[in-house]
């Protein structure tokens, strides 16, 4: 039967996310990290971990476990293993922290707890993915968001993998010529597994059916999709070809990067022409605040692409450094942030008056949230992370440290914003006496007044 | 009260044959009112459930040398039986719609709340149409809380999704 209801842990993780995130824009803003120390510091390796794993990755799995049974119309395989992924990552990411620390010196700790982390994060990812699997394998047939998902989550195990093999290395656990081969040109790899493979796969999937579905847009078909979807995947067979090439021989193989970058390159353009499309072809002319957010996070993926192949070809650190920045929250944070603005709303109005629906009048999900004010807070968020990329990039650490205190700020208003909707404080007049949910777990089945 | 008309399928089968066709043929040629004497070498089945959802009642009784004779009897329209329940659950046999809503402009959960709505004010039985931008994969929980039954579909070009909803008794 095809069919979603309320998945009951998505917003568990959103608050998870959320708390990563805020912790990494609050230590950058301290000055903790890149450029005040070297770009594979420990202190770094703290930040990047939380953006990626404490907040991108959770975000993406909290969204995936309520959207992919959406995608696919049935219901999510194995619900139970929702927290118990969620658990096992968040202990896994403070493992993992604790054992960075230790080889910034920090007393108390040791740097062997990184592997472990690593170990225990990749736990967390198996446990998703076989729930996650489990759901695709339902469906009669795999639309193309969902073969997009599919290789995402496969591209995650990789990252993490070949994530805990790096981290063995930096801790002494391994050594010898593999351990410094990987150390030396495993990272681009694992970044691109993770970053590119695994966040970016999953976000062009999962966007190509809500951007369309947002702005009531004829879904995108034929060649271009395939050819985002075909490119991506020979790009991540490139980077497979890559590992291998360095697990069996400890050299890297720059062609075969090479290939592989520009393989992303004809992929993300793919994608970026149908997202015009989609945009163009629009029936409701005005844009909700969600769907005007999310241009900004196509335009930083549009940014961060060409800045990552202009460092890139320029050798410059800082320029990469900058583009890896914007990349992650401006495109893919900058994407997460403006789809919570209905994710939240949504997802509260189908647990409080779905059971209304019909038998009185119910209010609107936009009646849930003040656009008005909310865009402002969307409006620095996207400044902020183009003047962290600048800074970043130019080595102004001061501009850098502003620029994440202004994040930060951004996105604690946003956070705020979310809250009162969820808590359902900015609802009209008429519906102020409607209980609220819990705030971080939806119930079981829709609740009701009657 | 006419006769039931009879039909031996052992034969066909017999030649290698399917009997399917020999069978519907003589459904569509009863009289109203008249049962089908079914004689056939092994208990049919799968004729059962097909047989059920044309509004038919059956009594199987096993013959010597392990063949089967089938009486399928008319039930009467509006029984509360298995067989008039098999039949609603097929769309063919619903009535025509009395509304008719085009939500395929409509911001979600839009459609949801208008099919829901249209639906509270109409009678057990009844039937609503609509058409929507995609699945309406968040409403049919809700319908089958509220016990409506639905069936829907994509069109051919896979551009608009068609859902017919018919009300149910609701408590």
């Amino acid at each position: 039967m095809q069919m979603a209801t309320i998945s009951r842990w998505t917003l568990t993780y959103f608050g998870v996310a959320l708390a990563a995130l805020v912790v990494a824009l609050a230590l950058m803003a301290a000055g903790f990290g890149y450029p005040h120390v070297a770009l594979f510091a420990p202190e770094t390796l703290i930040v990047v971990h939380l953006v990626v794993v404490g907040w991108l990755s959770l975000l993406m799995l909290g969204a995936l476990i309520q959207f992919l049974p959406v995608l696919v119309g049935r219901e999510l395989a194995l619900p139970r293993l929702a927290p118990v992924a969620l658990g096992l990552i968040v202990a896994g990411l403070l493992l993992l922290l604790a054992g960075f620390g230790a080889l910034a010196d920090w007393p108390w700790v040791s740097a062997d707890l990184a592997p472990l982390g690593g170990l225990v994060i990749i736990a967390g990812f198996a446990v998703a993915a076989v729930m996650l699997f489990a759901t695709l394998l339902r469906a009669s047939s795999l639309a193309l968001p969902a073969g997009f998902v599919a290789v995402a989550l496969m591209s995650a195990l990789v990252a993490t993998l070949l994530g805990d093999n790096l981290a063995a290395a930096l801790s002494g656990l391994i050594g010898g010529d593999f351990a410094v081969a990987l150390v030396t040109h495993g990272v681009a790899l694992h970044a691109g597994f993770g970053l590119g493979g695994w966040l970016t796969l999953a976000a062009m999937g999962v966007s190509y059916r809500l951007v369309s579905m947002f702005l009531i847009s004829p879904e995108r078909k034929g060649f271009v999709p395939r050819l985002a979807f075909v490119a991506a995947v020979a790009a991540l067979a490139m980077l497979c070809a890559v590992l291998g090439v360095l697990v069996a021989s400890n050299a890297p193989w720059p062609l075969g990067l090479g290939l592989a970058g520009l393989l992303g390159l004809v992929s993300l353009a793919a994608y970026a022409g149908d997202v015009v499309i989609l945009y163009r072809g629009r029936r409701r002319p005005a844009l909700e605040l969600h769907m005007a957010a999310a241009v900004g996070a196509f335009v930083m993926l549009g940014v961060g692409t060409v800045a990552v192949v202009v460092a890139g070809s320029m050798g410059s650190e800082a320029g990469l450094a900058a583009a890896v920045q914007v990349l992650a929250l401006g495109w893919l944070g900058g994407l997460g942030l403006a789809m919570l603005y209905k994710i939240v709303p949504f997802l509260t109005w189908l647990e409080c008056f779905a059971p209304q629906m019909g038998r009185m009048q119910t209010p609107r999900v936009q009646d849930l949230v003040r656009e008005r004010r909310a865009r402002h807070w969307y409006a620095l968020y996207f400044a902020m992370v183009a003047v962290g990329g600048l800074g970043m990039a130019a080595g102004w650490t001061g501009v850098v440290q502003v620029a994440a205190g202004g994040q930060l700020a951004a996105v604690l208003l946003i956070m705020h914003q979310l809250w009162r909707a969820r808590t359902l404080r900015d609802l009209p007049a008429q519906w102020q006496d409607q209980p609220g949910p819990r705030l971080l777990r939806s119930a079981l089945r829709p609740r009701s007044l009657i | 009260m006419t006769e039931p008309f009879e039909l031996d399928v052992r034969p066909i089968l017999r030649d290698g044959g399917e009997p399917f066709g020999a069978i519907m043929g003589a459904v569509s040629g009863l009289e109203a009112g008249q049962a089908l004497m079914l004689i056939a070498p092994f208990r049919p089945e799968p004729l059962f459930r097909v047989m059920e959802s044309k509004g038919f009642g059956f009594t199987a009784t096993a013959l010597d040398g392990g063949d089967w004779q089938v009486l399928f009897t008319p039930e009467p329209v509006g029984s509360d039986s298995a067989a008039a329940v098999a039949r609603d659950s097929n769309p063919d046999n619903w009535p025509e719609p009395v509304h008719y809503l085009d939500c395929s402009e409509m911001d979600p959960p839009e459609p949801m709340v208008q099919i829901l709505a249209t639906l509270e004010t109409m009678q057990a039985g009844e039937v609503l149409f609509a058409l929507l931008h995609r699945e309406p994969v968040f409403l049919f929980p809700e319908l089958e809380t509220r016990g409506h039954a639905w069936a829907g579909d994509f069109d051919a070009e896979g551009t608009a999704y068609r859902l017919m909803v018919r009300a149910g008794g609701r408590g």
